[in-house]
């Protein structure tokens, strides 16, 4: 599978092992992120709510280009990619 | 040494005694929300954060240096339309941890805070349909139990009421008569009151003092009935009440009315009562000089039992006293808006 960088926000990095790039493998974003999931397990509540779906204010790239739904997640990876975890420009 | 847990908007502090005032360290989880503290019955500092962006954690640590945080903890499950905002409190009763949370719910630990689960017969109580929030969220934020009979159990839910349980938790009955209701439901009316904070009197456990949005009370029965105590309080209301076990002193932090919630005139005083809530007065010397308008949220005082009591305001000081009340100080420091002040060690 393609290897990919998932990229996450300091805020997130510091109650994971304190990277702000995990190198993972995966064929698609989900994948991508169920591959760092398996490394830091902790960070699944951070970006999915209980809903099954990303957070409301978690805003979610793959190459630079806004991955919405479970169509987005499903979109497909290719090696060398960064999968990018932000928080959310939200309120003022 | 007492080790005590400040939680900010804006990480967690932690204040150990030096000379005649405290060392500050921290920030530890800078950015997130720190909404409470606890111990784990194997003696782990646990420390609740949440996030408006990423959702709410209990992460866990020996020595308050080194933290990791609870994969398994308090979570509504998947497709549930409940969210699961923050952690409002964290109570040992006896070797089972018990987490409150927002959106309102309990939830146990049987294994030290490892894995939890929701507690159903609270979680999915009959009145539940009809629970509304208070100003600050719908929240299962204070635990209580008798230390000589475990199976006898306390709640404080806003803008629901206080609880009861006395099976250990299989059934809960709502435990209000007495106090005005702050949103009365017309269909369920044991419901409909905004409890802000309870703390029972530790050597009788049906004796327990009530914060509430609609005043000060007080029980003798466990909850069946309560009775309004106010007398030389400038204004009932309030959030946190906390007693002192060396002294027996109760401490509140009144303010003028639901609609202001600041000190009354800025005035900023801990009252104090030494007869058990039947009569109050401003608590010792040492209380800011100048006007003070910020307040004391509901979990941001607490005590160390041996004359110690300590508290943040939404302004980010951090006040305390060590002789009982009788001599109030404040920390050089100031902090982000202060959630919760816990005492970890005493």
């Amino acid at each position: 599978m393609p290897s990919v960088t998932v990229r996450i926000p300091a805020v997130l990095a510091q109650v994971g092992d304190g990277r702000t790039a995990i190198p993972v493998e995966a064929g698609t974003v989900g994948g991508a992120l169920e591959a760092l999931f398996a490394v830091l397990p902790q960070l699944r509540v951070h970006v999915f709510d209980e809903s099954g779906g990303i957070r409301p204010h978690v805003a979610l790239f793959h190459e630079g280009r806004t991955v919405r739904g479970v169509a987005g997640l499903a979109g497909p990876v290719a090696h060398g990619d960064v999968v990018t975890v932000l928080q959310a420009v939200s309120g003022g | 040494m007492v080790t005590i847990g400040v939680g900010t908007e804006k990480g967690a502090f932690f204040l150990r005694p030096e000379g005649a005032s405290f060392a500050m360290e921290g920030p530890v989880q800078p950015g997130w929300r720190v909404t409470t503290f606890g111990r784990a019955p194997g003696g782990d500092y646990l420390l609740a954060a949440a996030s408006g962006w990423f959702g709410a954690a209990i992460h866990r640590s020996p020595d308050l240096v080194s933290w990791e945080q609870v994969v398994h903890g308090p979570a509504w499950p998947e497709g549930s339309d409940r969210k699961l905002n923050s952690v409002w409190t964290i109570a040992g009763v006896g070797s089972v941890l018990y987490a409150g949370v927002d959106e309102a719910g309990l939830f146990r630990s049987d294994d030290d805070g490892t894995t939890w689960t929701g507690v159903e017969s609270f979680n999915e109580h009959r009145t539940r349909p009809a629970w509304q929030p208070g100003a600050g969220g719908l929240a299962a934020h204070r635990i209580l139990a008798d230390p000589a009979d475990l199976a006898r159990m306390w709640v404080g839910v806003s803008a629901v009421g206080v609880f009861r349980s006395d099976d250990a938790g299989a059934t809960w009955v709502p435990r209000n008569a007495g106090v005005e209701p702050a949103a009365p439901d017309e269909e369920i009316p044991e419901i409909g009151y905004c409890v802000h904070r309870i703390v029972a009197d530790p050597g009788d456990a049906d004796r327990i003092w009530r914060q509430d949005h609609r005043g000060v009370y007080r029980t003798d029965d466990g909850g069946d009935h309560w009775e309004r105590i106010e007398k030389g309080l400038p204004a009932g209301f309030g959030f946190p009440i906390v007693h002192d076990a060396i002294s027996g002193a109760l401490f509140v932090v009144p303010q003028e009315s639901d609609e202001h919630r600041m000190p009354v005139n800025g005035e900023f005083r801990v009252f104090r009562s030494t007869d058990g809530g039947d009569s109050w007065h401003p608590s010792g010397s040492g209380h800011p000089e100048g006007l003070m308008y910020a307040g004391v949220l509901r979990d941001a005082m607490d005590t160390d039992g041996a004359g110690g009591v300590y508290l943040g305001t939404t302004a980010g000081t951090v006040h305390f006293t060590r002789d009982g009340g009788d001599t109030w100080r404040a920390l050089p420091d100031v902090l982000p808006r202060i959630n919760s002040v816990v005492v970890l060690d005493a």
